[in-house]
């Protein structure tokens, strides 16, 4: 019953609360930039105007595309928030990327192309990151179902302070934030026009900006899952994560995808990936340690 | 009667009439219906024995072969080595020559020089594993024969310098058929070992059956690996059968493991199984072999034969179970996978990111038999299914649209989704089917990944990171591949191709069969898979899961469907070019107001993936890996 109350939590509220995080994105980013910025609703404002303005389509099919990746993402985040499998969470994403980067591409301006290759070398940064922070939690708690990794005793982020730390790049490429923002900036500056989105226009754009509130949510729930015993804690990382976000964002210029490949997979091959190794070796010292403390 | 008893030698020895008429049919318009006939034939056969083996235990059959038979494997296999030595003295090719004699003097000892009763047994047996196998042999291998007959005619209007020796053709490729259901029937080694000497040389006449000099070179390579796995078969054998006294696959399982020289066979069968599945450092012959005619690539060198090297491992794995051995295999098989999914990247010839793939997919199964838990084992069988069928459809597709673009280049294939529709349509079913949930692959990579977290072994988190990378990697080069067929054309006025009709129907069987055996996946696991490996084990696949995989399929399926019903007005713009478009909607006015076309690459990333350098250090890592088995064995 819970499960459910969650699941249509996430469907209705998701957006709201996403739309009020980016709306907050923007006012700090102002602040941090001594701006004055944009009143807190504002993308609630962009969404509603595009959606009222003329549709202009390069292909038909990028309609269809965009619906589906809305559709998966939404099923992701649902997965995540009903307590179900979360390696399902991992593939539903995958799938709904995968949807994307095809509306990319099935425009033949050069800025959309190469934004959806862009959008591939990004896919290809923090998969493994992703990858190993599931593992990680199903080591530290001995379940891939959410609502199990959840109810672990233990705090989770003290077993897998190395999986955080590389979730904080993978949160800035998830949301197309400096210094990770290839394929497509979420702010108006990029050197490829508006890469991969070059060609959408009116409610295509309100879709992927639906996508991106939807986004922050299962982003932040992922945070907010190292964080389960409490729910203070949880807030409170959140915020802090947040925080770090927008000021990353406004810390650093764009990299190359060279760049932005070598940052990724350092972090996650030494984060991630010695966090792993130090969890197994741990187990398999005192294998009482591990399994949610059980 | 039995009617296992009776399908399983006439699997054996149809296929082998079928290809001696073949042969002997000299007409090309007489040949087209025999072959097409041949192959249902086969299909039906093996349909029939998995309606009549599925869910039985394994048995085993002598068929109480005349004594005068006693000599025959020994002898045709004698036969297949020198004609392979026939051929090299003819091209002059030393290497293979001097491993053929290698291999003729083990064979000879083996014969002559061990105890009689050491080679007593138990010739033929069938379990699910074999069941597997030989249905996607039958099955598969029968629709590659029928598209085969259109193929190759076309193949010979489009390749003047290649002598046309069709009945050759269709004749290796039934043989072909044949030795590979002999190996997975094969329990006497004898018979394994022939069987297995017979598919090295199939490979080797048809990598060469262009008889021009790029073909011919590879297809000694190719001989060459082969040769040296059929030699580490053969020692493995000499040593079971001088040292333990055994001649059976199933009686090596049943000794003690913990002996050093039972140990040392199931190596010395496990390097020869992973030179067959191309591992590193092996991988170079695979690749090499692409210059093959596409069916044969679709059949030997992704469905079938190479598969007959991971069905090797796995059969001979448990008794390596836990040990450093299985360690060091496991290693091989997961940097085998992460390096060949890295190296397929910088690939742009279909052909070599389908082989690359090939490659990688093999490594991931060595990988899980390396592991040898129940849930690995489940996962490889898995992997060997649905890549067989998956992995068969692209090569079939890259050959129809290569006879018709005159190109298997990538770059080569955009807008294919509307020259070619039915074509492009099976590949992106197969492309989907190689990385895409819900779709195979897919599946069998979460039961992988799953297996390898609660694989207890020292190297475990090594296991998962050549997984999780090893993955990203795969899903780039499916993307771009996928990206291309569908992005539009950059010239105006694509023409429409078509391809025989003969050809869509095989690659919509396949296409078919690729989202079919995702949707039967639990059945599969259930009378297939669960009873090879353990009677007792469930699959960690629950149904919710299952509904959801489900609810994935529907969107991808119902969604486009629905767009072809709605058609909503919208204005209609040409793509963005900086707000300089000419009046053809894909050019742009440079600075002198000149009309300019646009050209649309992917990344190959060719210049930080040294191809040579990451096969050679690859290989070395891999080579090392099996020397710390195979001296482990010694110790």
């Amino acid at each position: 019953m819970t499960r459910l109350v969650m699941l249509v939590a996430f469907v209705v509220l998701g957006p709201l609360v996403g739309g009020l995080m980016d709306g907050a994105a923007r006012v700090l980013s102002a602040r941090l930039q001594s701006r004055v910025g944009p009143p807190l609703l504002q993308p609630f404002y962009d969404f509603f105007k595009l959606m009222q303005k003329q549709r202009a389509l390069v292909r038909r099919l990028q309609v269809l595309y965009m619906i589906v990746y809305l559709l998966f993402t939404v099923l992701a985040g649902a997965l995540l928030f009903s307590g179900d499998d979360i390696l399902l969470f991992y593939f539903c994403l995958t799938l709904a990327n995968v949807f994307f980067v095809l509306a990319g591409y099935s425009s033949n301006s050069p800025f959309s192309h190469i934004g959806a290759e862009r959008e591939l070398i990004q896919l290809l940064s923090y998969e493994p990151a992703l990858m190993l922070i599931i593992v990680g939690l199903y080591v530290a708690s001995g379940s891939f179902q959410v609502r199990q990794i959840m109810m672990t005793p233990v705090p989770l982020a003290l077993y897998l302070p190395g999986c955080l730390i590389a979730l904080v790049p993978m949160i800035l490429v998830k949301q197309g934030r400096s210094p990770f923002d290839l394929s497509t900036s979420h702010h108006a500056h990029q050197e490829i026009v508006k890469g991969i989105t070059s060609d959408f226009s009116a409610s295509t754009l309100a879709v992927l900006e639906l996508v991106h509130w939807y986004k922050n949510c299962y982003l932040y729930g992922l945070v907010a899952l190292f964080f389960s015993f409490s729910w203070w804690a949880a807030l409170i990382a959140v915020a802090a994560m947040f925080l770090l976000t927008v000021l990353m964002d406004n810390s650093f210029g764009r990299f190359t995808y060279g760049q932005t490949l070598r940052v990724l997979w350092a972090v996650t091959l030494a984060a991630a990936f010695g966090n792993i190794t130090v969890l197994y070796i741990l187990r398999f010292f005192s294998p009482v340690l591990l399994k949610g403390g059980a | 009667m039995d009617p296992v008893g009776s399908l399983i030698p006439f699997l054996i020895v149809f296929p082998l009439a079928a290809g001696a008429v073949m042969l002997a049919i000299r007409r090309r318009s007489w040949a087209a219906w025999p072959q097409r006939i041949f192959a249902a034939g086969i299909i039906a056969a093996a349909v029939a024995l998995g309606v009549f083996a599925i869910g039985k235990q394994p048995s085993y059959y002598d068929f109480n072969l005349p004594e005068a038979l006693r000599y025959a494997p020994f002898i045709l296999e004698l036969m297949l080595l020198a004609y392979a030595a026939w051929r090299s003295i003819v091209y002059r090719k030393w290497l293979p020559l001097l491993l053929l004699a290698v291999q003729v003097t083990l064979v000879c000892y083996a014969e002559f020089r061990l105890p009689e009763e050491a080679l007593r047994s138990r010739v033929f047996f069938i379990d699910q594993l074999s069941l597997t196998m030989a249905l996607i042999i039958g099955i598969i291998g029968g629709v590659i024969a029928v598209f085969a007959v259109t193929y190759m005619r076309d193949y010979h209007e489009h390749h003047h310098d290649a002598k046309d020796r069709r009945p050759v053709y269709s004749f290796l490729l039934f043989v072909f058929l044949g030795s590979m259901f002999g190996l997975v029937f094969s329990n006497d080694l004898k018979y394994f070992g022939m069987f297995w000497e017979g598919t090295t040389i199939c490979s080797f006449l048809m990598i060469g059956y262009p008889r021009t000099p790029e073909p011919v070179t590879n297809a000694f390579r190719a001989l060459t690996w082969n040769l040296l796995g059929g030699i580490a078969l053969t020692a493995g054998t000499v040593v079971m059968a001088g040292s333990l006294h055994i001649g059976d696959m199933d009686m090596l399982l049943a000794l003690e493991t913990q002996h050093g020289l039972t140990r040392l066979v199931a190596v010395l069968f496990a390097i020869a199984g992973m030179v067959k599945s191309a591992q590193m450092p092996f991988s170079p012959w695979l690749l090499g072999a692409m210059v093959a005619p596409t069916p044969t690539s679709a059949l030997l060198h992704s469905s079938t034969m190479v598969k007959a090297g991971v069905y090797l491992v796995i059969r001979v794995m448990p008794a390596l179970a836990g040990t450093l051995m299985a360690n060091c295999v496991a290693l091989v098989g997961a940097l085998t996978f992460l390096l060949a999914s890295v190296l397929a990247v910088a690939q742009q010839n279909a052909k070599r990111v389908l082989a690359y793939s090939t490659i990688a997919n093999l490594g991931l199964i060595v990988a899980c038999a390396g592991v040898g838990s129940f849930e690995t084992i489940e996962a490889a069988v898995l992997l060997i299914i649905f890549h067989a069928v998956a992995k068969s459809l692209l090569f079939l597709c890259v050959g129809a649209v290569e006879h018709r673009i005159d190109s298997r280049d990538i770059e080569d294939m955009d807008w294919l989704i509307v020259k070619m529709p039915p074509v492009a349509g099976a590949m992106v079913i197969g492309i989907a089917g190689m990385f895409l949930p819900p779709l195979g692959m897919l599946i069998s990579k979460w039961v992988v990944l799953g297996a390898f977290v609660d694989s207890h072994m020292a190297i475990s988190p090594l296991l998962i990171l050549a997984l999780a990378f090893g993955s990203a990697f795969n899903v780039f080069f499916w993307m771009k591949w996928l990206g291309k067929i569908i992005s539009p054309p950059l010239a105006q006025g694509s023409s429409r191709e078509s391809i025989p009709r003969e050809q869509t129907a095989v690659l919509w069987t396949l296409a078919l069969l690729t989202v079919a055996t995702c949707l039967c996946f639990p059945l599969i696991s259930r009378y297939l898979i669960q009873p090879f490996v353990n009677s007792a084990y469930i699959s960690k696949l629950a149904e919710p899961n299952y509904v959801i995989l489900v609810i994935m399929l529907l969107i991808m399926v119902v969604l486009p469907a629905s767009l072809l019903i709605t058609k909503k007005r919208a204005r209609r713009m040409s793509p963005y070019l900086s707000g300089r478009n000419a009046e053809d909607p894909i050019q742009f006015r440079d600075t002198f107001n000149r009309p300019q076309g646009i050209a649309l690459k992917n990344y190959y990333f060719a210049d930080f993936i040294p191809e040579g350098r990451i096969l050679f250090w690859g290989g070395i890592g891999s080579a090392v890996l099996m020397a710390i088995a195979v001296l482990g064995c010694l110790v």
